[in-house]
């Protein structure tokens, strides 16, 4: 495989408090090759938000802190590059798309003048030609009588209208990367599945790679190539998605998809992992999943797994990985995962 | 925006009928003949008294004098003073420019000082940038607008001699060195409420969602702020204002006396000093009519801000 | 993020959760606004009760041969026109200062909280009427009716607190009612209720200790607000009249001879900073303690 277009390494990024630091991102290794779709998958508060805003250096620092690491974008080291240029990159060769389009839109200036201010930035277009170019945007993101929304204030606008709005921001500079943060959890269903038809579709068109960021299964089977899953700060396994839905290598996963209801199988209720992320202020010793795992031993509890491959393209970072024993665990679910 | 500005005008216009009523009623509730209160106490004959209730319709039934005196107000009439047998609207008229330009420089000097300090220290929020300048609110806020004066006075008039002490001047260049001192009182003090305000309010616009789209887009820091923090902490800034108009009536009051100046605010306290009660009514109604159409500007500017009052929308 | 980065910033709590009053305390101890703005207080108070055995000298005797004495020479803090001791009239003026202040609030109180009570209690028109109407009051400055009162009724500390004490009824009274209506809905009021408590009884068992905490806090910022109106009446000459000491009046004797004699006006303005330092200090220190929401606002 070529070089990969991102490429994060050792990433940790902590909060000082009065007293503790909270290990918030605790070691992501994650590679996002060209025109890849790669999914990020993990509970709230599991670090894919901060991770996501790691690469975009929109971490607030302090309390937020850099403690190592490294984010190559196309061999640039974006932890180490000096503002200005960093500005120059963010909305231009990487743009991000966020949870709920209507706080993440300013309400007091017009749809179209917000999408316009990110084109004259990075294009350095005038006025008249930044707003055709708006317009344009508009309608290829599926937004009826562009012209009309240009003027129309974010409150003036659907949910579903908002996020396109969003979209077309993003896209305005054509971005080698997208970086997508939960972009359909505040929509309703039906909208939702516009979203993601759209998304892919642009991604087919433009062949940008997008960083997918969701605490759902479902979207991320629609989307994604590559899924890797997310827990206590740092990636717990990785895999090729229908390698992930058809052999879930870690507990944590094999939990995620027991959480998925599943209208296919009547009889089988969704069971939602028992317990409650750890405080990433007091972490657990050993695997920090030990505490919540069915398939917990001694060793869970004192050494901290590394990740190993357990086929091409699949890691996992648990002491189980790849023996029977995780497979004999989640019978049913093996033999009926679908997507 | 015109259901605003009507919603407005219906809470705005009963409040100029309270304090008429209030200002009208007190000195019918006082014990004692009216009439005499309004001579303060001086010797006065039986005659004399009686043209004074004559000329002041005291002879009349209350609710007949009310009516009257309300239909006067709206007319424009505020009636004479007795001590200077002058129309009291003349008086005001007289008095009026110099303390509007008090006013308006007291506030254009604390939006200079407030505003770029409000902002400093909510984007750099913790650090010693930020208690200094909610320490000094914090003081300035502590201190009575005439005490101000007086140290301001005390340092540039008397210890520096930059500045003169008493007065209002003679036209032009020499107005502007009068008022420079009694403006920076009052700027200062505004500063001091308009500081903590501006701080809170862009505290909460820096930490909304849109700040972080607007960073995403690349835009630079300085455009960040202004554009889309600052524009948004305008509303509740804007929303407060009618307060600090208020508290900027009294302030001029306050400084008038400390500065020796004679405008709106010496007409009404030498009023109340001397008894003088038409002009107190009078002085108390002009300012609370101003006072509403100032409250007004205040809802229309809001509009303007913000397109979600604008056109009716919810947030 | 935003979210995340406000919880990580979440305000310490005791390691050891002991009683509702041990917990106070520990907040208050660990609130610096607090602790200086209640030390100041409790001096200014403790010095106003204490004047006779603290003050060097009699405030209201004065030896005019001293007359605009400067600060030294047997006189703290100088002598003011009539030869009276500064000190011992600023220790006295806190009497009215402090007083003054402590009367208006308690005013507001007695009338502002039965109205708020019964504005939320008896809803309909009669709670819409009494909130339009303060709500008109509290966009007016007080003061500015004030004169009108004064006007009419004539100058005096005591009749100037009562008029400041009714036009503050309503930012009291505010917090009362706001208070009453989220009692009145909670479940425990509901089941009160339905034992067949009477209203009087809620009322004082429920509704009025609720109350305690915000009103104690509007209070205490109310006072630092009284002390600027009242020292503000009395530089006009609207509020004590001389010979009483009084901090205001003092400093408008002292702007009068502000030329020769600096220390009269800069000795008792720096009173009346330090009382309205300390009460907004207090109330401020308080709300944080008892209020964290309303704080973070």
């Amino acid at each position: 495989m070529n070089d990969p277009l991102l490429r994060i390494e050792d990433l940790r990024v902590w909060f000082g408090t009065r007293t503790n630091d909270v290990r918030a991102v605790n070691g992501v290794d994650l590679d996002i090759h060209p025109g890849e779709v790669v999914g990020l998958v993990g509970e709230s508060g599991s670090g894919k938000s901060v991770t996501a805003r790691a690469i975009m250096r929109l971490v607030p620092m302090p309390p937020g802190r850099l403690v190592s690491g490294r984010i190559l974008f196309d061999g640039i080291d974006l932890t180490a590059l000096p503002e200005g240029e960093m500005e120059g990159l963010r909305g231009g060769r990487i743009a991000m798309i966020f949870q709920d389009p209507m706080t993440f839109l300013n309400p007091l200036i017009t749809a179209g003048d917000q999408v316009a201010e990110a084109i004259r930035r990075h294009q350095g277009l005038d006025r008249r030609a930044a707003r055709a170019e708006v317009i344009n945007l508009f309608r290829k993101v599926g937004i009826p009588s562009p012209e009309l929304r240009y003027r129309a204030y974010p409150h003036q606008l659907s949910g579903g209208l908002r996020q396109r709005v969003m979209i077309a921001m993003a896209l305005s500079s054509r971005p080698e990367l997208l970086i997508a943060d939960e972009p359909t959890t505040a929509l309703d269903v039906t909208i939702q599945a516009q979203i993601l038809t759209l998304l892919r579709e642009l991604q087919q068109e433009s062949g940008m790679s997008i960083l997918l960021i969701t605490h759902d299964l479902g979207v991320v089977a629609e989307m994604c190539d590559r899924v890797a899953v997310m827990y206590a700060g740092r990636i717990v396994e990785q895999a090729p998605i229908d390698e992930l839905f058809d052999r879930p290598e870690h507990p944590y996963t094999i939990g995620l998809m027991n959480a998925i209801p599943r209208p296919d199988l009547p009889g089988k209720a969704p069971q939602p992992i028992e317990g409650a992320p750890p405080d990433m202020a007091h972490p657990p010793t050993g695997c920090p999943f030990h505490p919540r795992c069915m398939f917990r031993e001694a060793i869970c509890v004192t050494d901290d797994p590394s990740m190993i491959g357990v086929g091409a393209d699949h890691q996992s970072a648990c002491h189980f990985a790849g023996t029977d024993r995780i497979r004999v665990g989640a019978p049913e679910l093996i033999g009926s995962a679908q997507r | 925006m015109a259901r605003l500005i009507v919603t407005r005008l219906l809470t705005l216009i009963p409040l100029m009928f309270v304090i008429t009523s209030i200002v009208f009623f007190m000195v019918r509730f006082v014990p004692g003949d009216p009439a005499r209160i309004m001579v303060g106490g001086q010797r006065i004959s039986e005659q004399n008294l009686a043209n004074i209730r004559k000329a002041y319709r005291l002879d009349q039934p209350l609710v007949t004098q009310y009516r009257l005196w309300l239909g006067d107000i709206l007319s424009g009439n505020l009636g004479r003073s007795y001590r200077q047998r002058t129309e009291v609207s003349t008086l005001i008229l007289e008095r009026l420019p110099l303390t509007a330009k008090l006013a308006g420089f007291s506030f254009l000097l604390s939006l200079l000082i407030a505003v770029p300090l409000g902002i400093v220290a909510a984007v750099h929020r913790n650090t010693w940038v930020d208690v200094a300048a909610t320490m000094f609110a914090v003081l300035v806020a502590s201190s009575p607008v005439f005490f101000t004066g007086i140290l301001l006075l005390l340092l540039f008039s008397f210890r520096l001699g930059w500045l003169p002490a008493l007065g209002a001047g003679e036209g032009g260049w020499d107005q502007v060195r009068h008022l420079l001192l009694p403006s920076l009182t009052l700027g200062l003090s505004l500063a001091a409420i308009t500081t903590r305000i501006t701080r809170s309010s862009m505290v909460e616009a820096l930490t909304q969602d849109y700040i972080e789209t607007a960073r995403a887009k690349g835009l630079p820091t300085r455009t960040v702020i202004m554009k889309h923090a600052f524009r948004n902490a305008l509303v509740p800034i804007i929303t407060v204002s009618g307060l600090l108009f208020g508290f900027l009536i009294v302030g001029t009051v306050l400084v008038e006396q400390t500065f020796g100046l004679g405008g709106l605010g010496s007409l009404l306290i030498d009023a109340v000093q001397m008894r003088d009660y038409p002009v107190v009514q009078g002085a108390t109604v002009f300012i609370a009519g101003i006072f509403i159409l100032i409250n007004l500007v205040v809802d229309i500017l809001y509009g303007i801000i913000d397109p979600r009052v604008r056109y009716g929308g919810q947030g | 993020m935003a979210v995340e980065a406000a919880q990580l910033a979440v305000a310490p709590t005791p390691e050891v959760a002991h009683s509702p009053w041990s917990m106070f305390w520990w907040r208050v101890r660990h609130n610096a606004k607090a602790m200086i703005g209640g030390a100041i207080v409790i001096f200014l108070i403790a010095v106003a009760l204490f004047a006779p055995l603290i003050a060097p000298k009699d405030p209201n005797i004065g030896e005019l041969a001293d007359s605009l004495a400067p600060p030294g020479q047997g006189y703290v803090l100088g002598a003011d026109k009539n030869g009276r001791d500064v000190l011992s009239r600023l220790i006295f003026g806190s009497r009215t200062a402090i007083g003054g202040a402590l009367l208006v609030v308690l005013i507001s109180e007695i009338i502002g909280v039965p109205i708020g009570i019964w504005a939320a209690y008896r809803g309909g028109w009669v709670d819409e009427t009494i909130t339009r109407v303060w709500d008109m009051l509290l966009s007016f400055p007080p003061l500015l009716l004030a004169f009108a009162v004064v006007a009419a009724f004539g100058p005096g500390l005591g009749k100037s607190a009562v008029a400041l004490g009714v036009l503050y009824v309503p930012f009291i009274a505010r917090v009362v009612r706001s208070v009453t209506l989220v009692q009145k809905e909670m479940v425990y009021t509901e089941a009160a209720r339905a034992l067949g408590y009477g209203q009087g009884r809620i009322i004082f068992r429920h509704i009025l200790p609720n109350c305690i905490s915000p009103v104690l806090i509007v209070s205490t910022i109310d006072v630092a607000y009284a002390l600027l109106d009242l020292a503000a009446l009395s530089f006009l000459g609207l509020g004590v009249q001389p010979p009483t000491a009084d901090w205001g009046t003092m400093l408008s004797e002292g702007q009068l001879v502000l030329l020769n004699a600096p220390h009269l006006a800069v000795a008792s303005g720096c009173a009346i900073v330090l009382a309205v330092l300390g009460f907004n200090l207090l109330g401020d220190g308080l709300r944080d303690v008892l209020d964290p929401r309303q704080a973070q606002r």
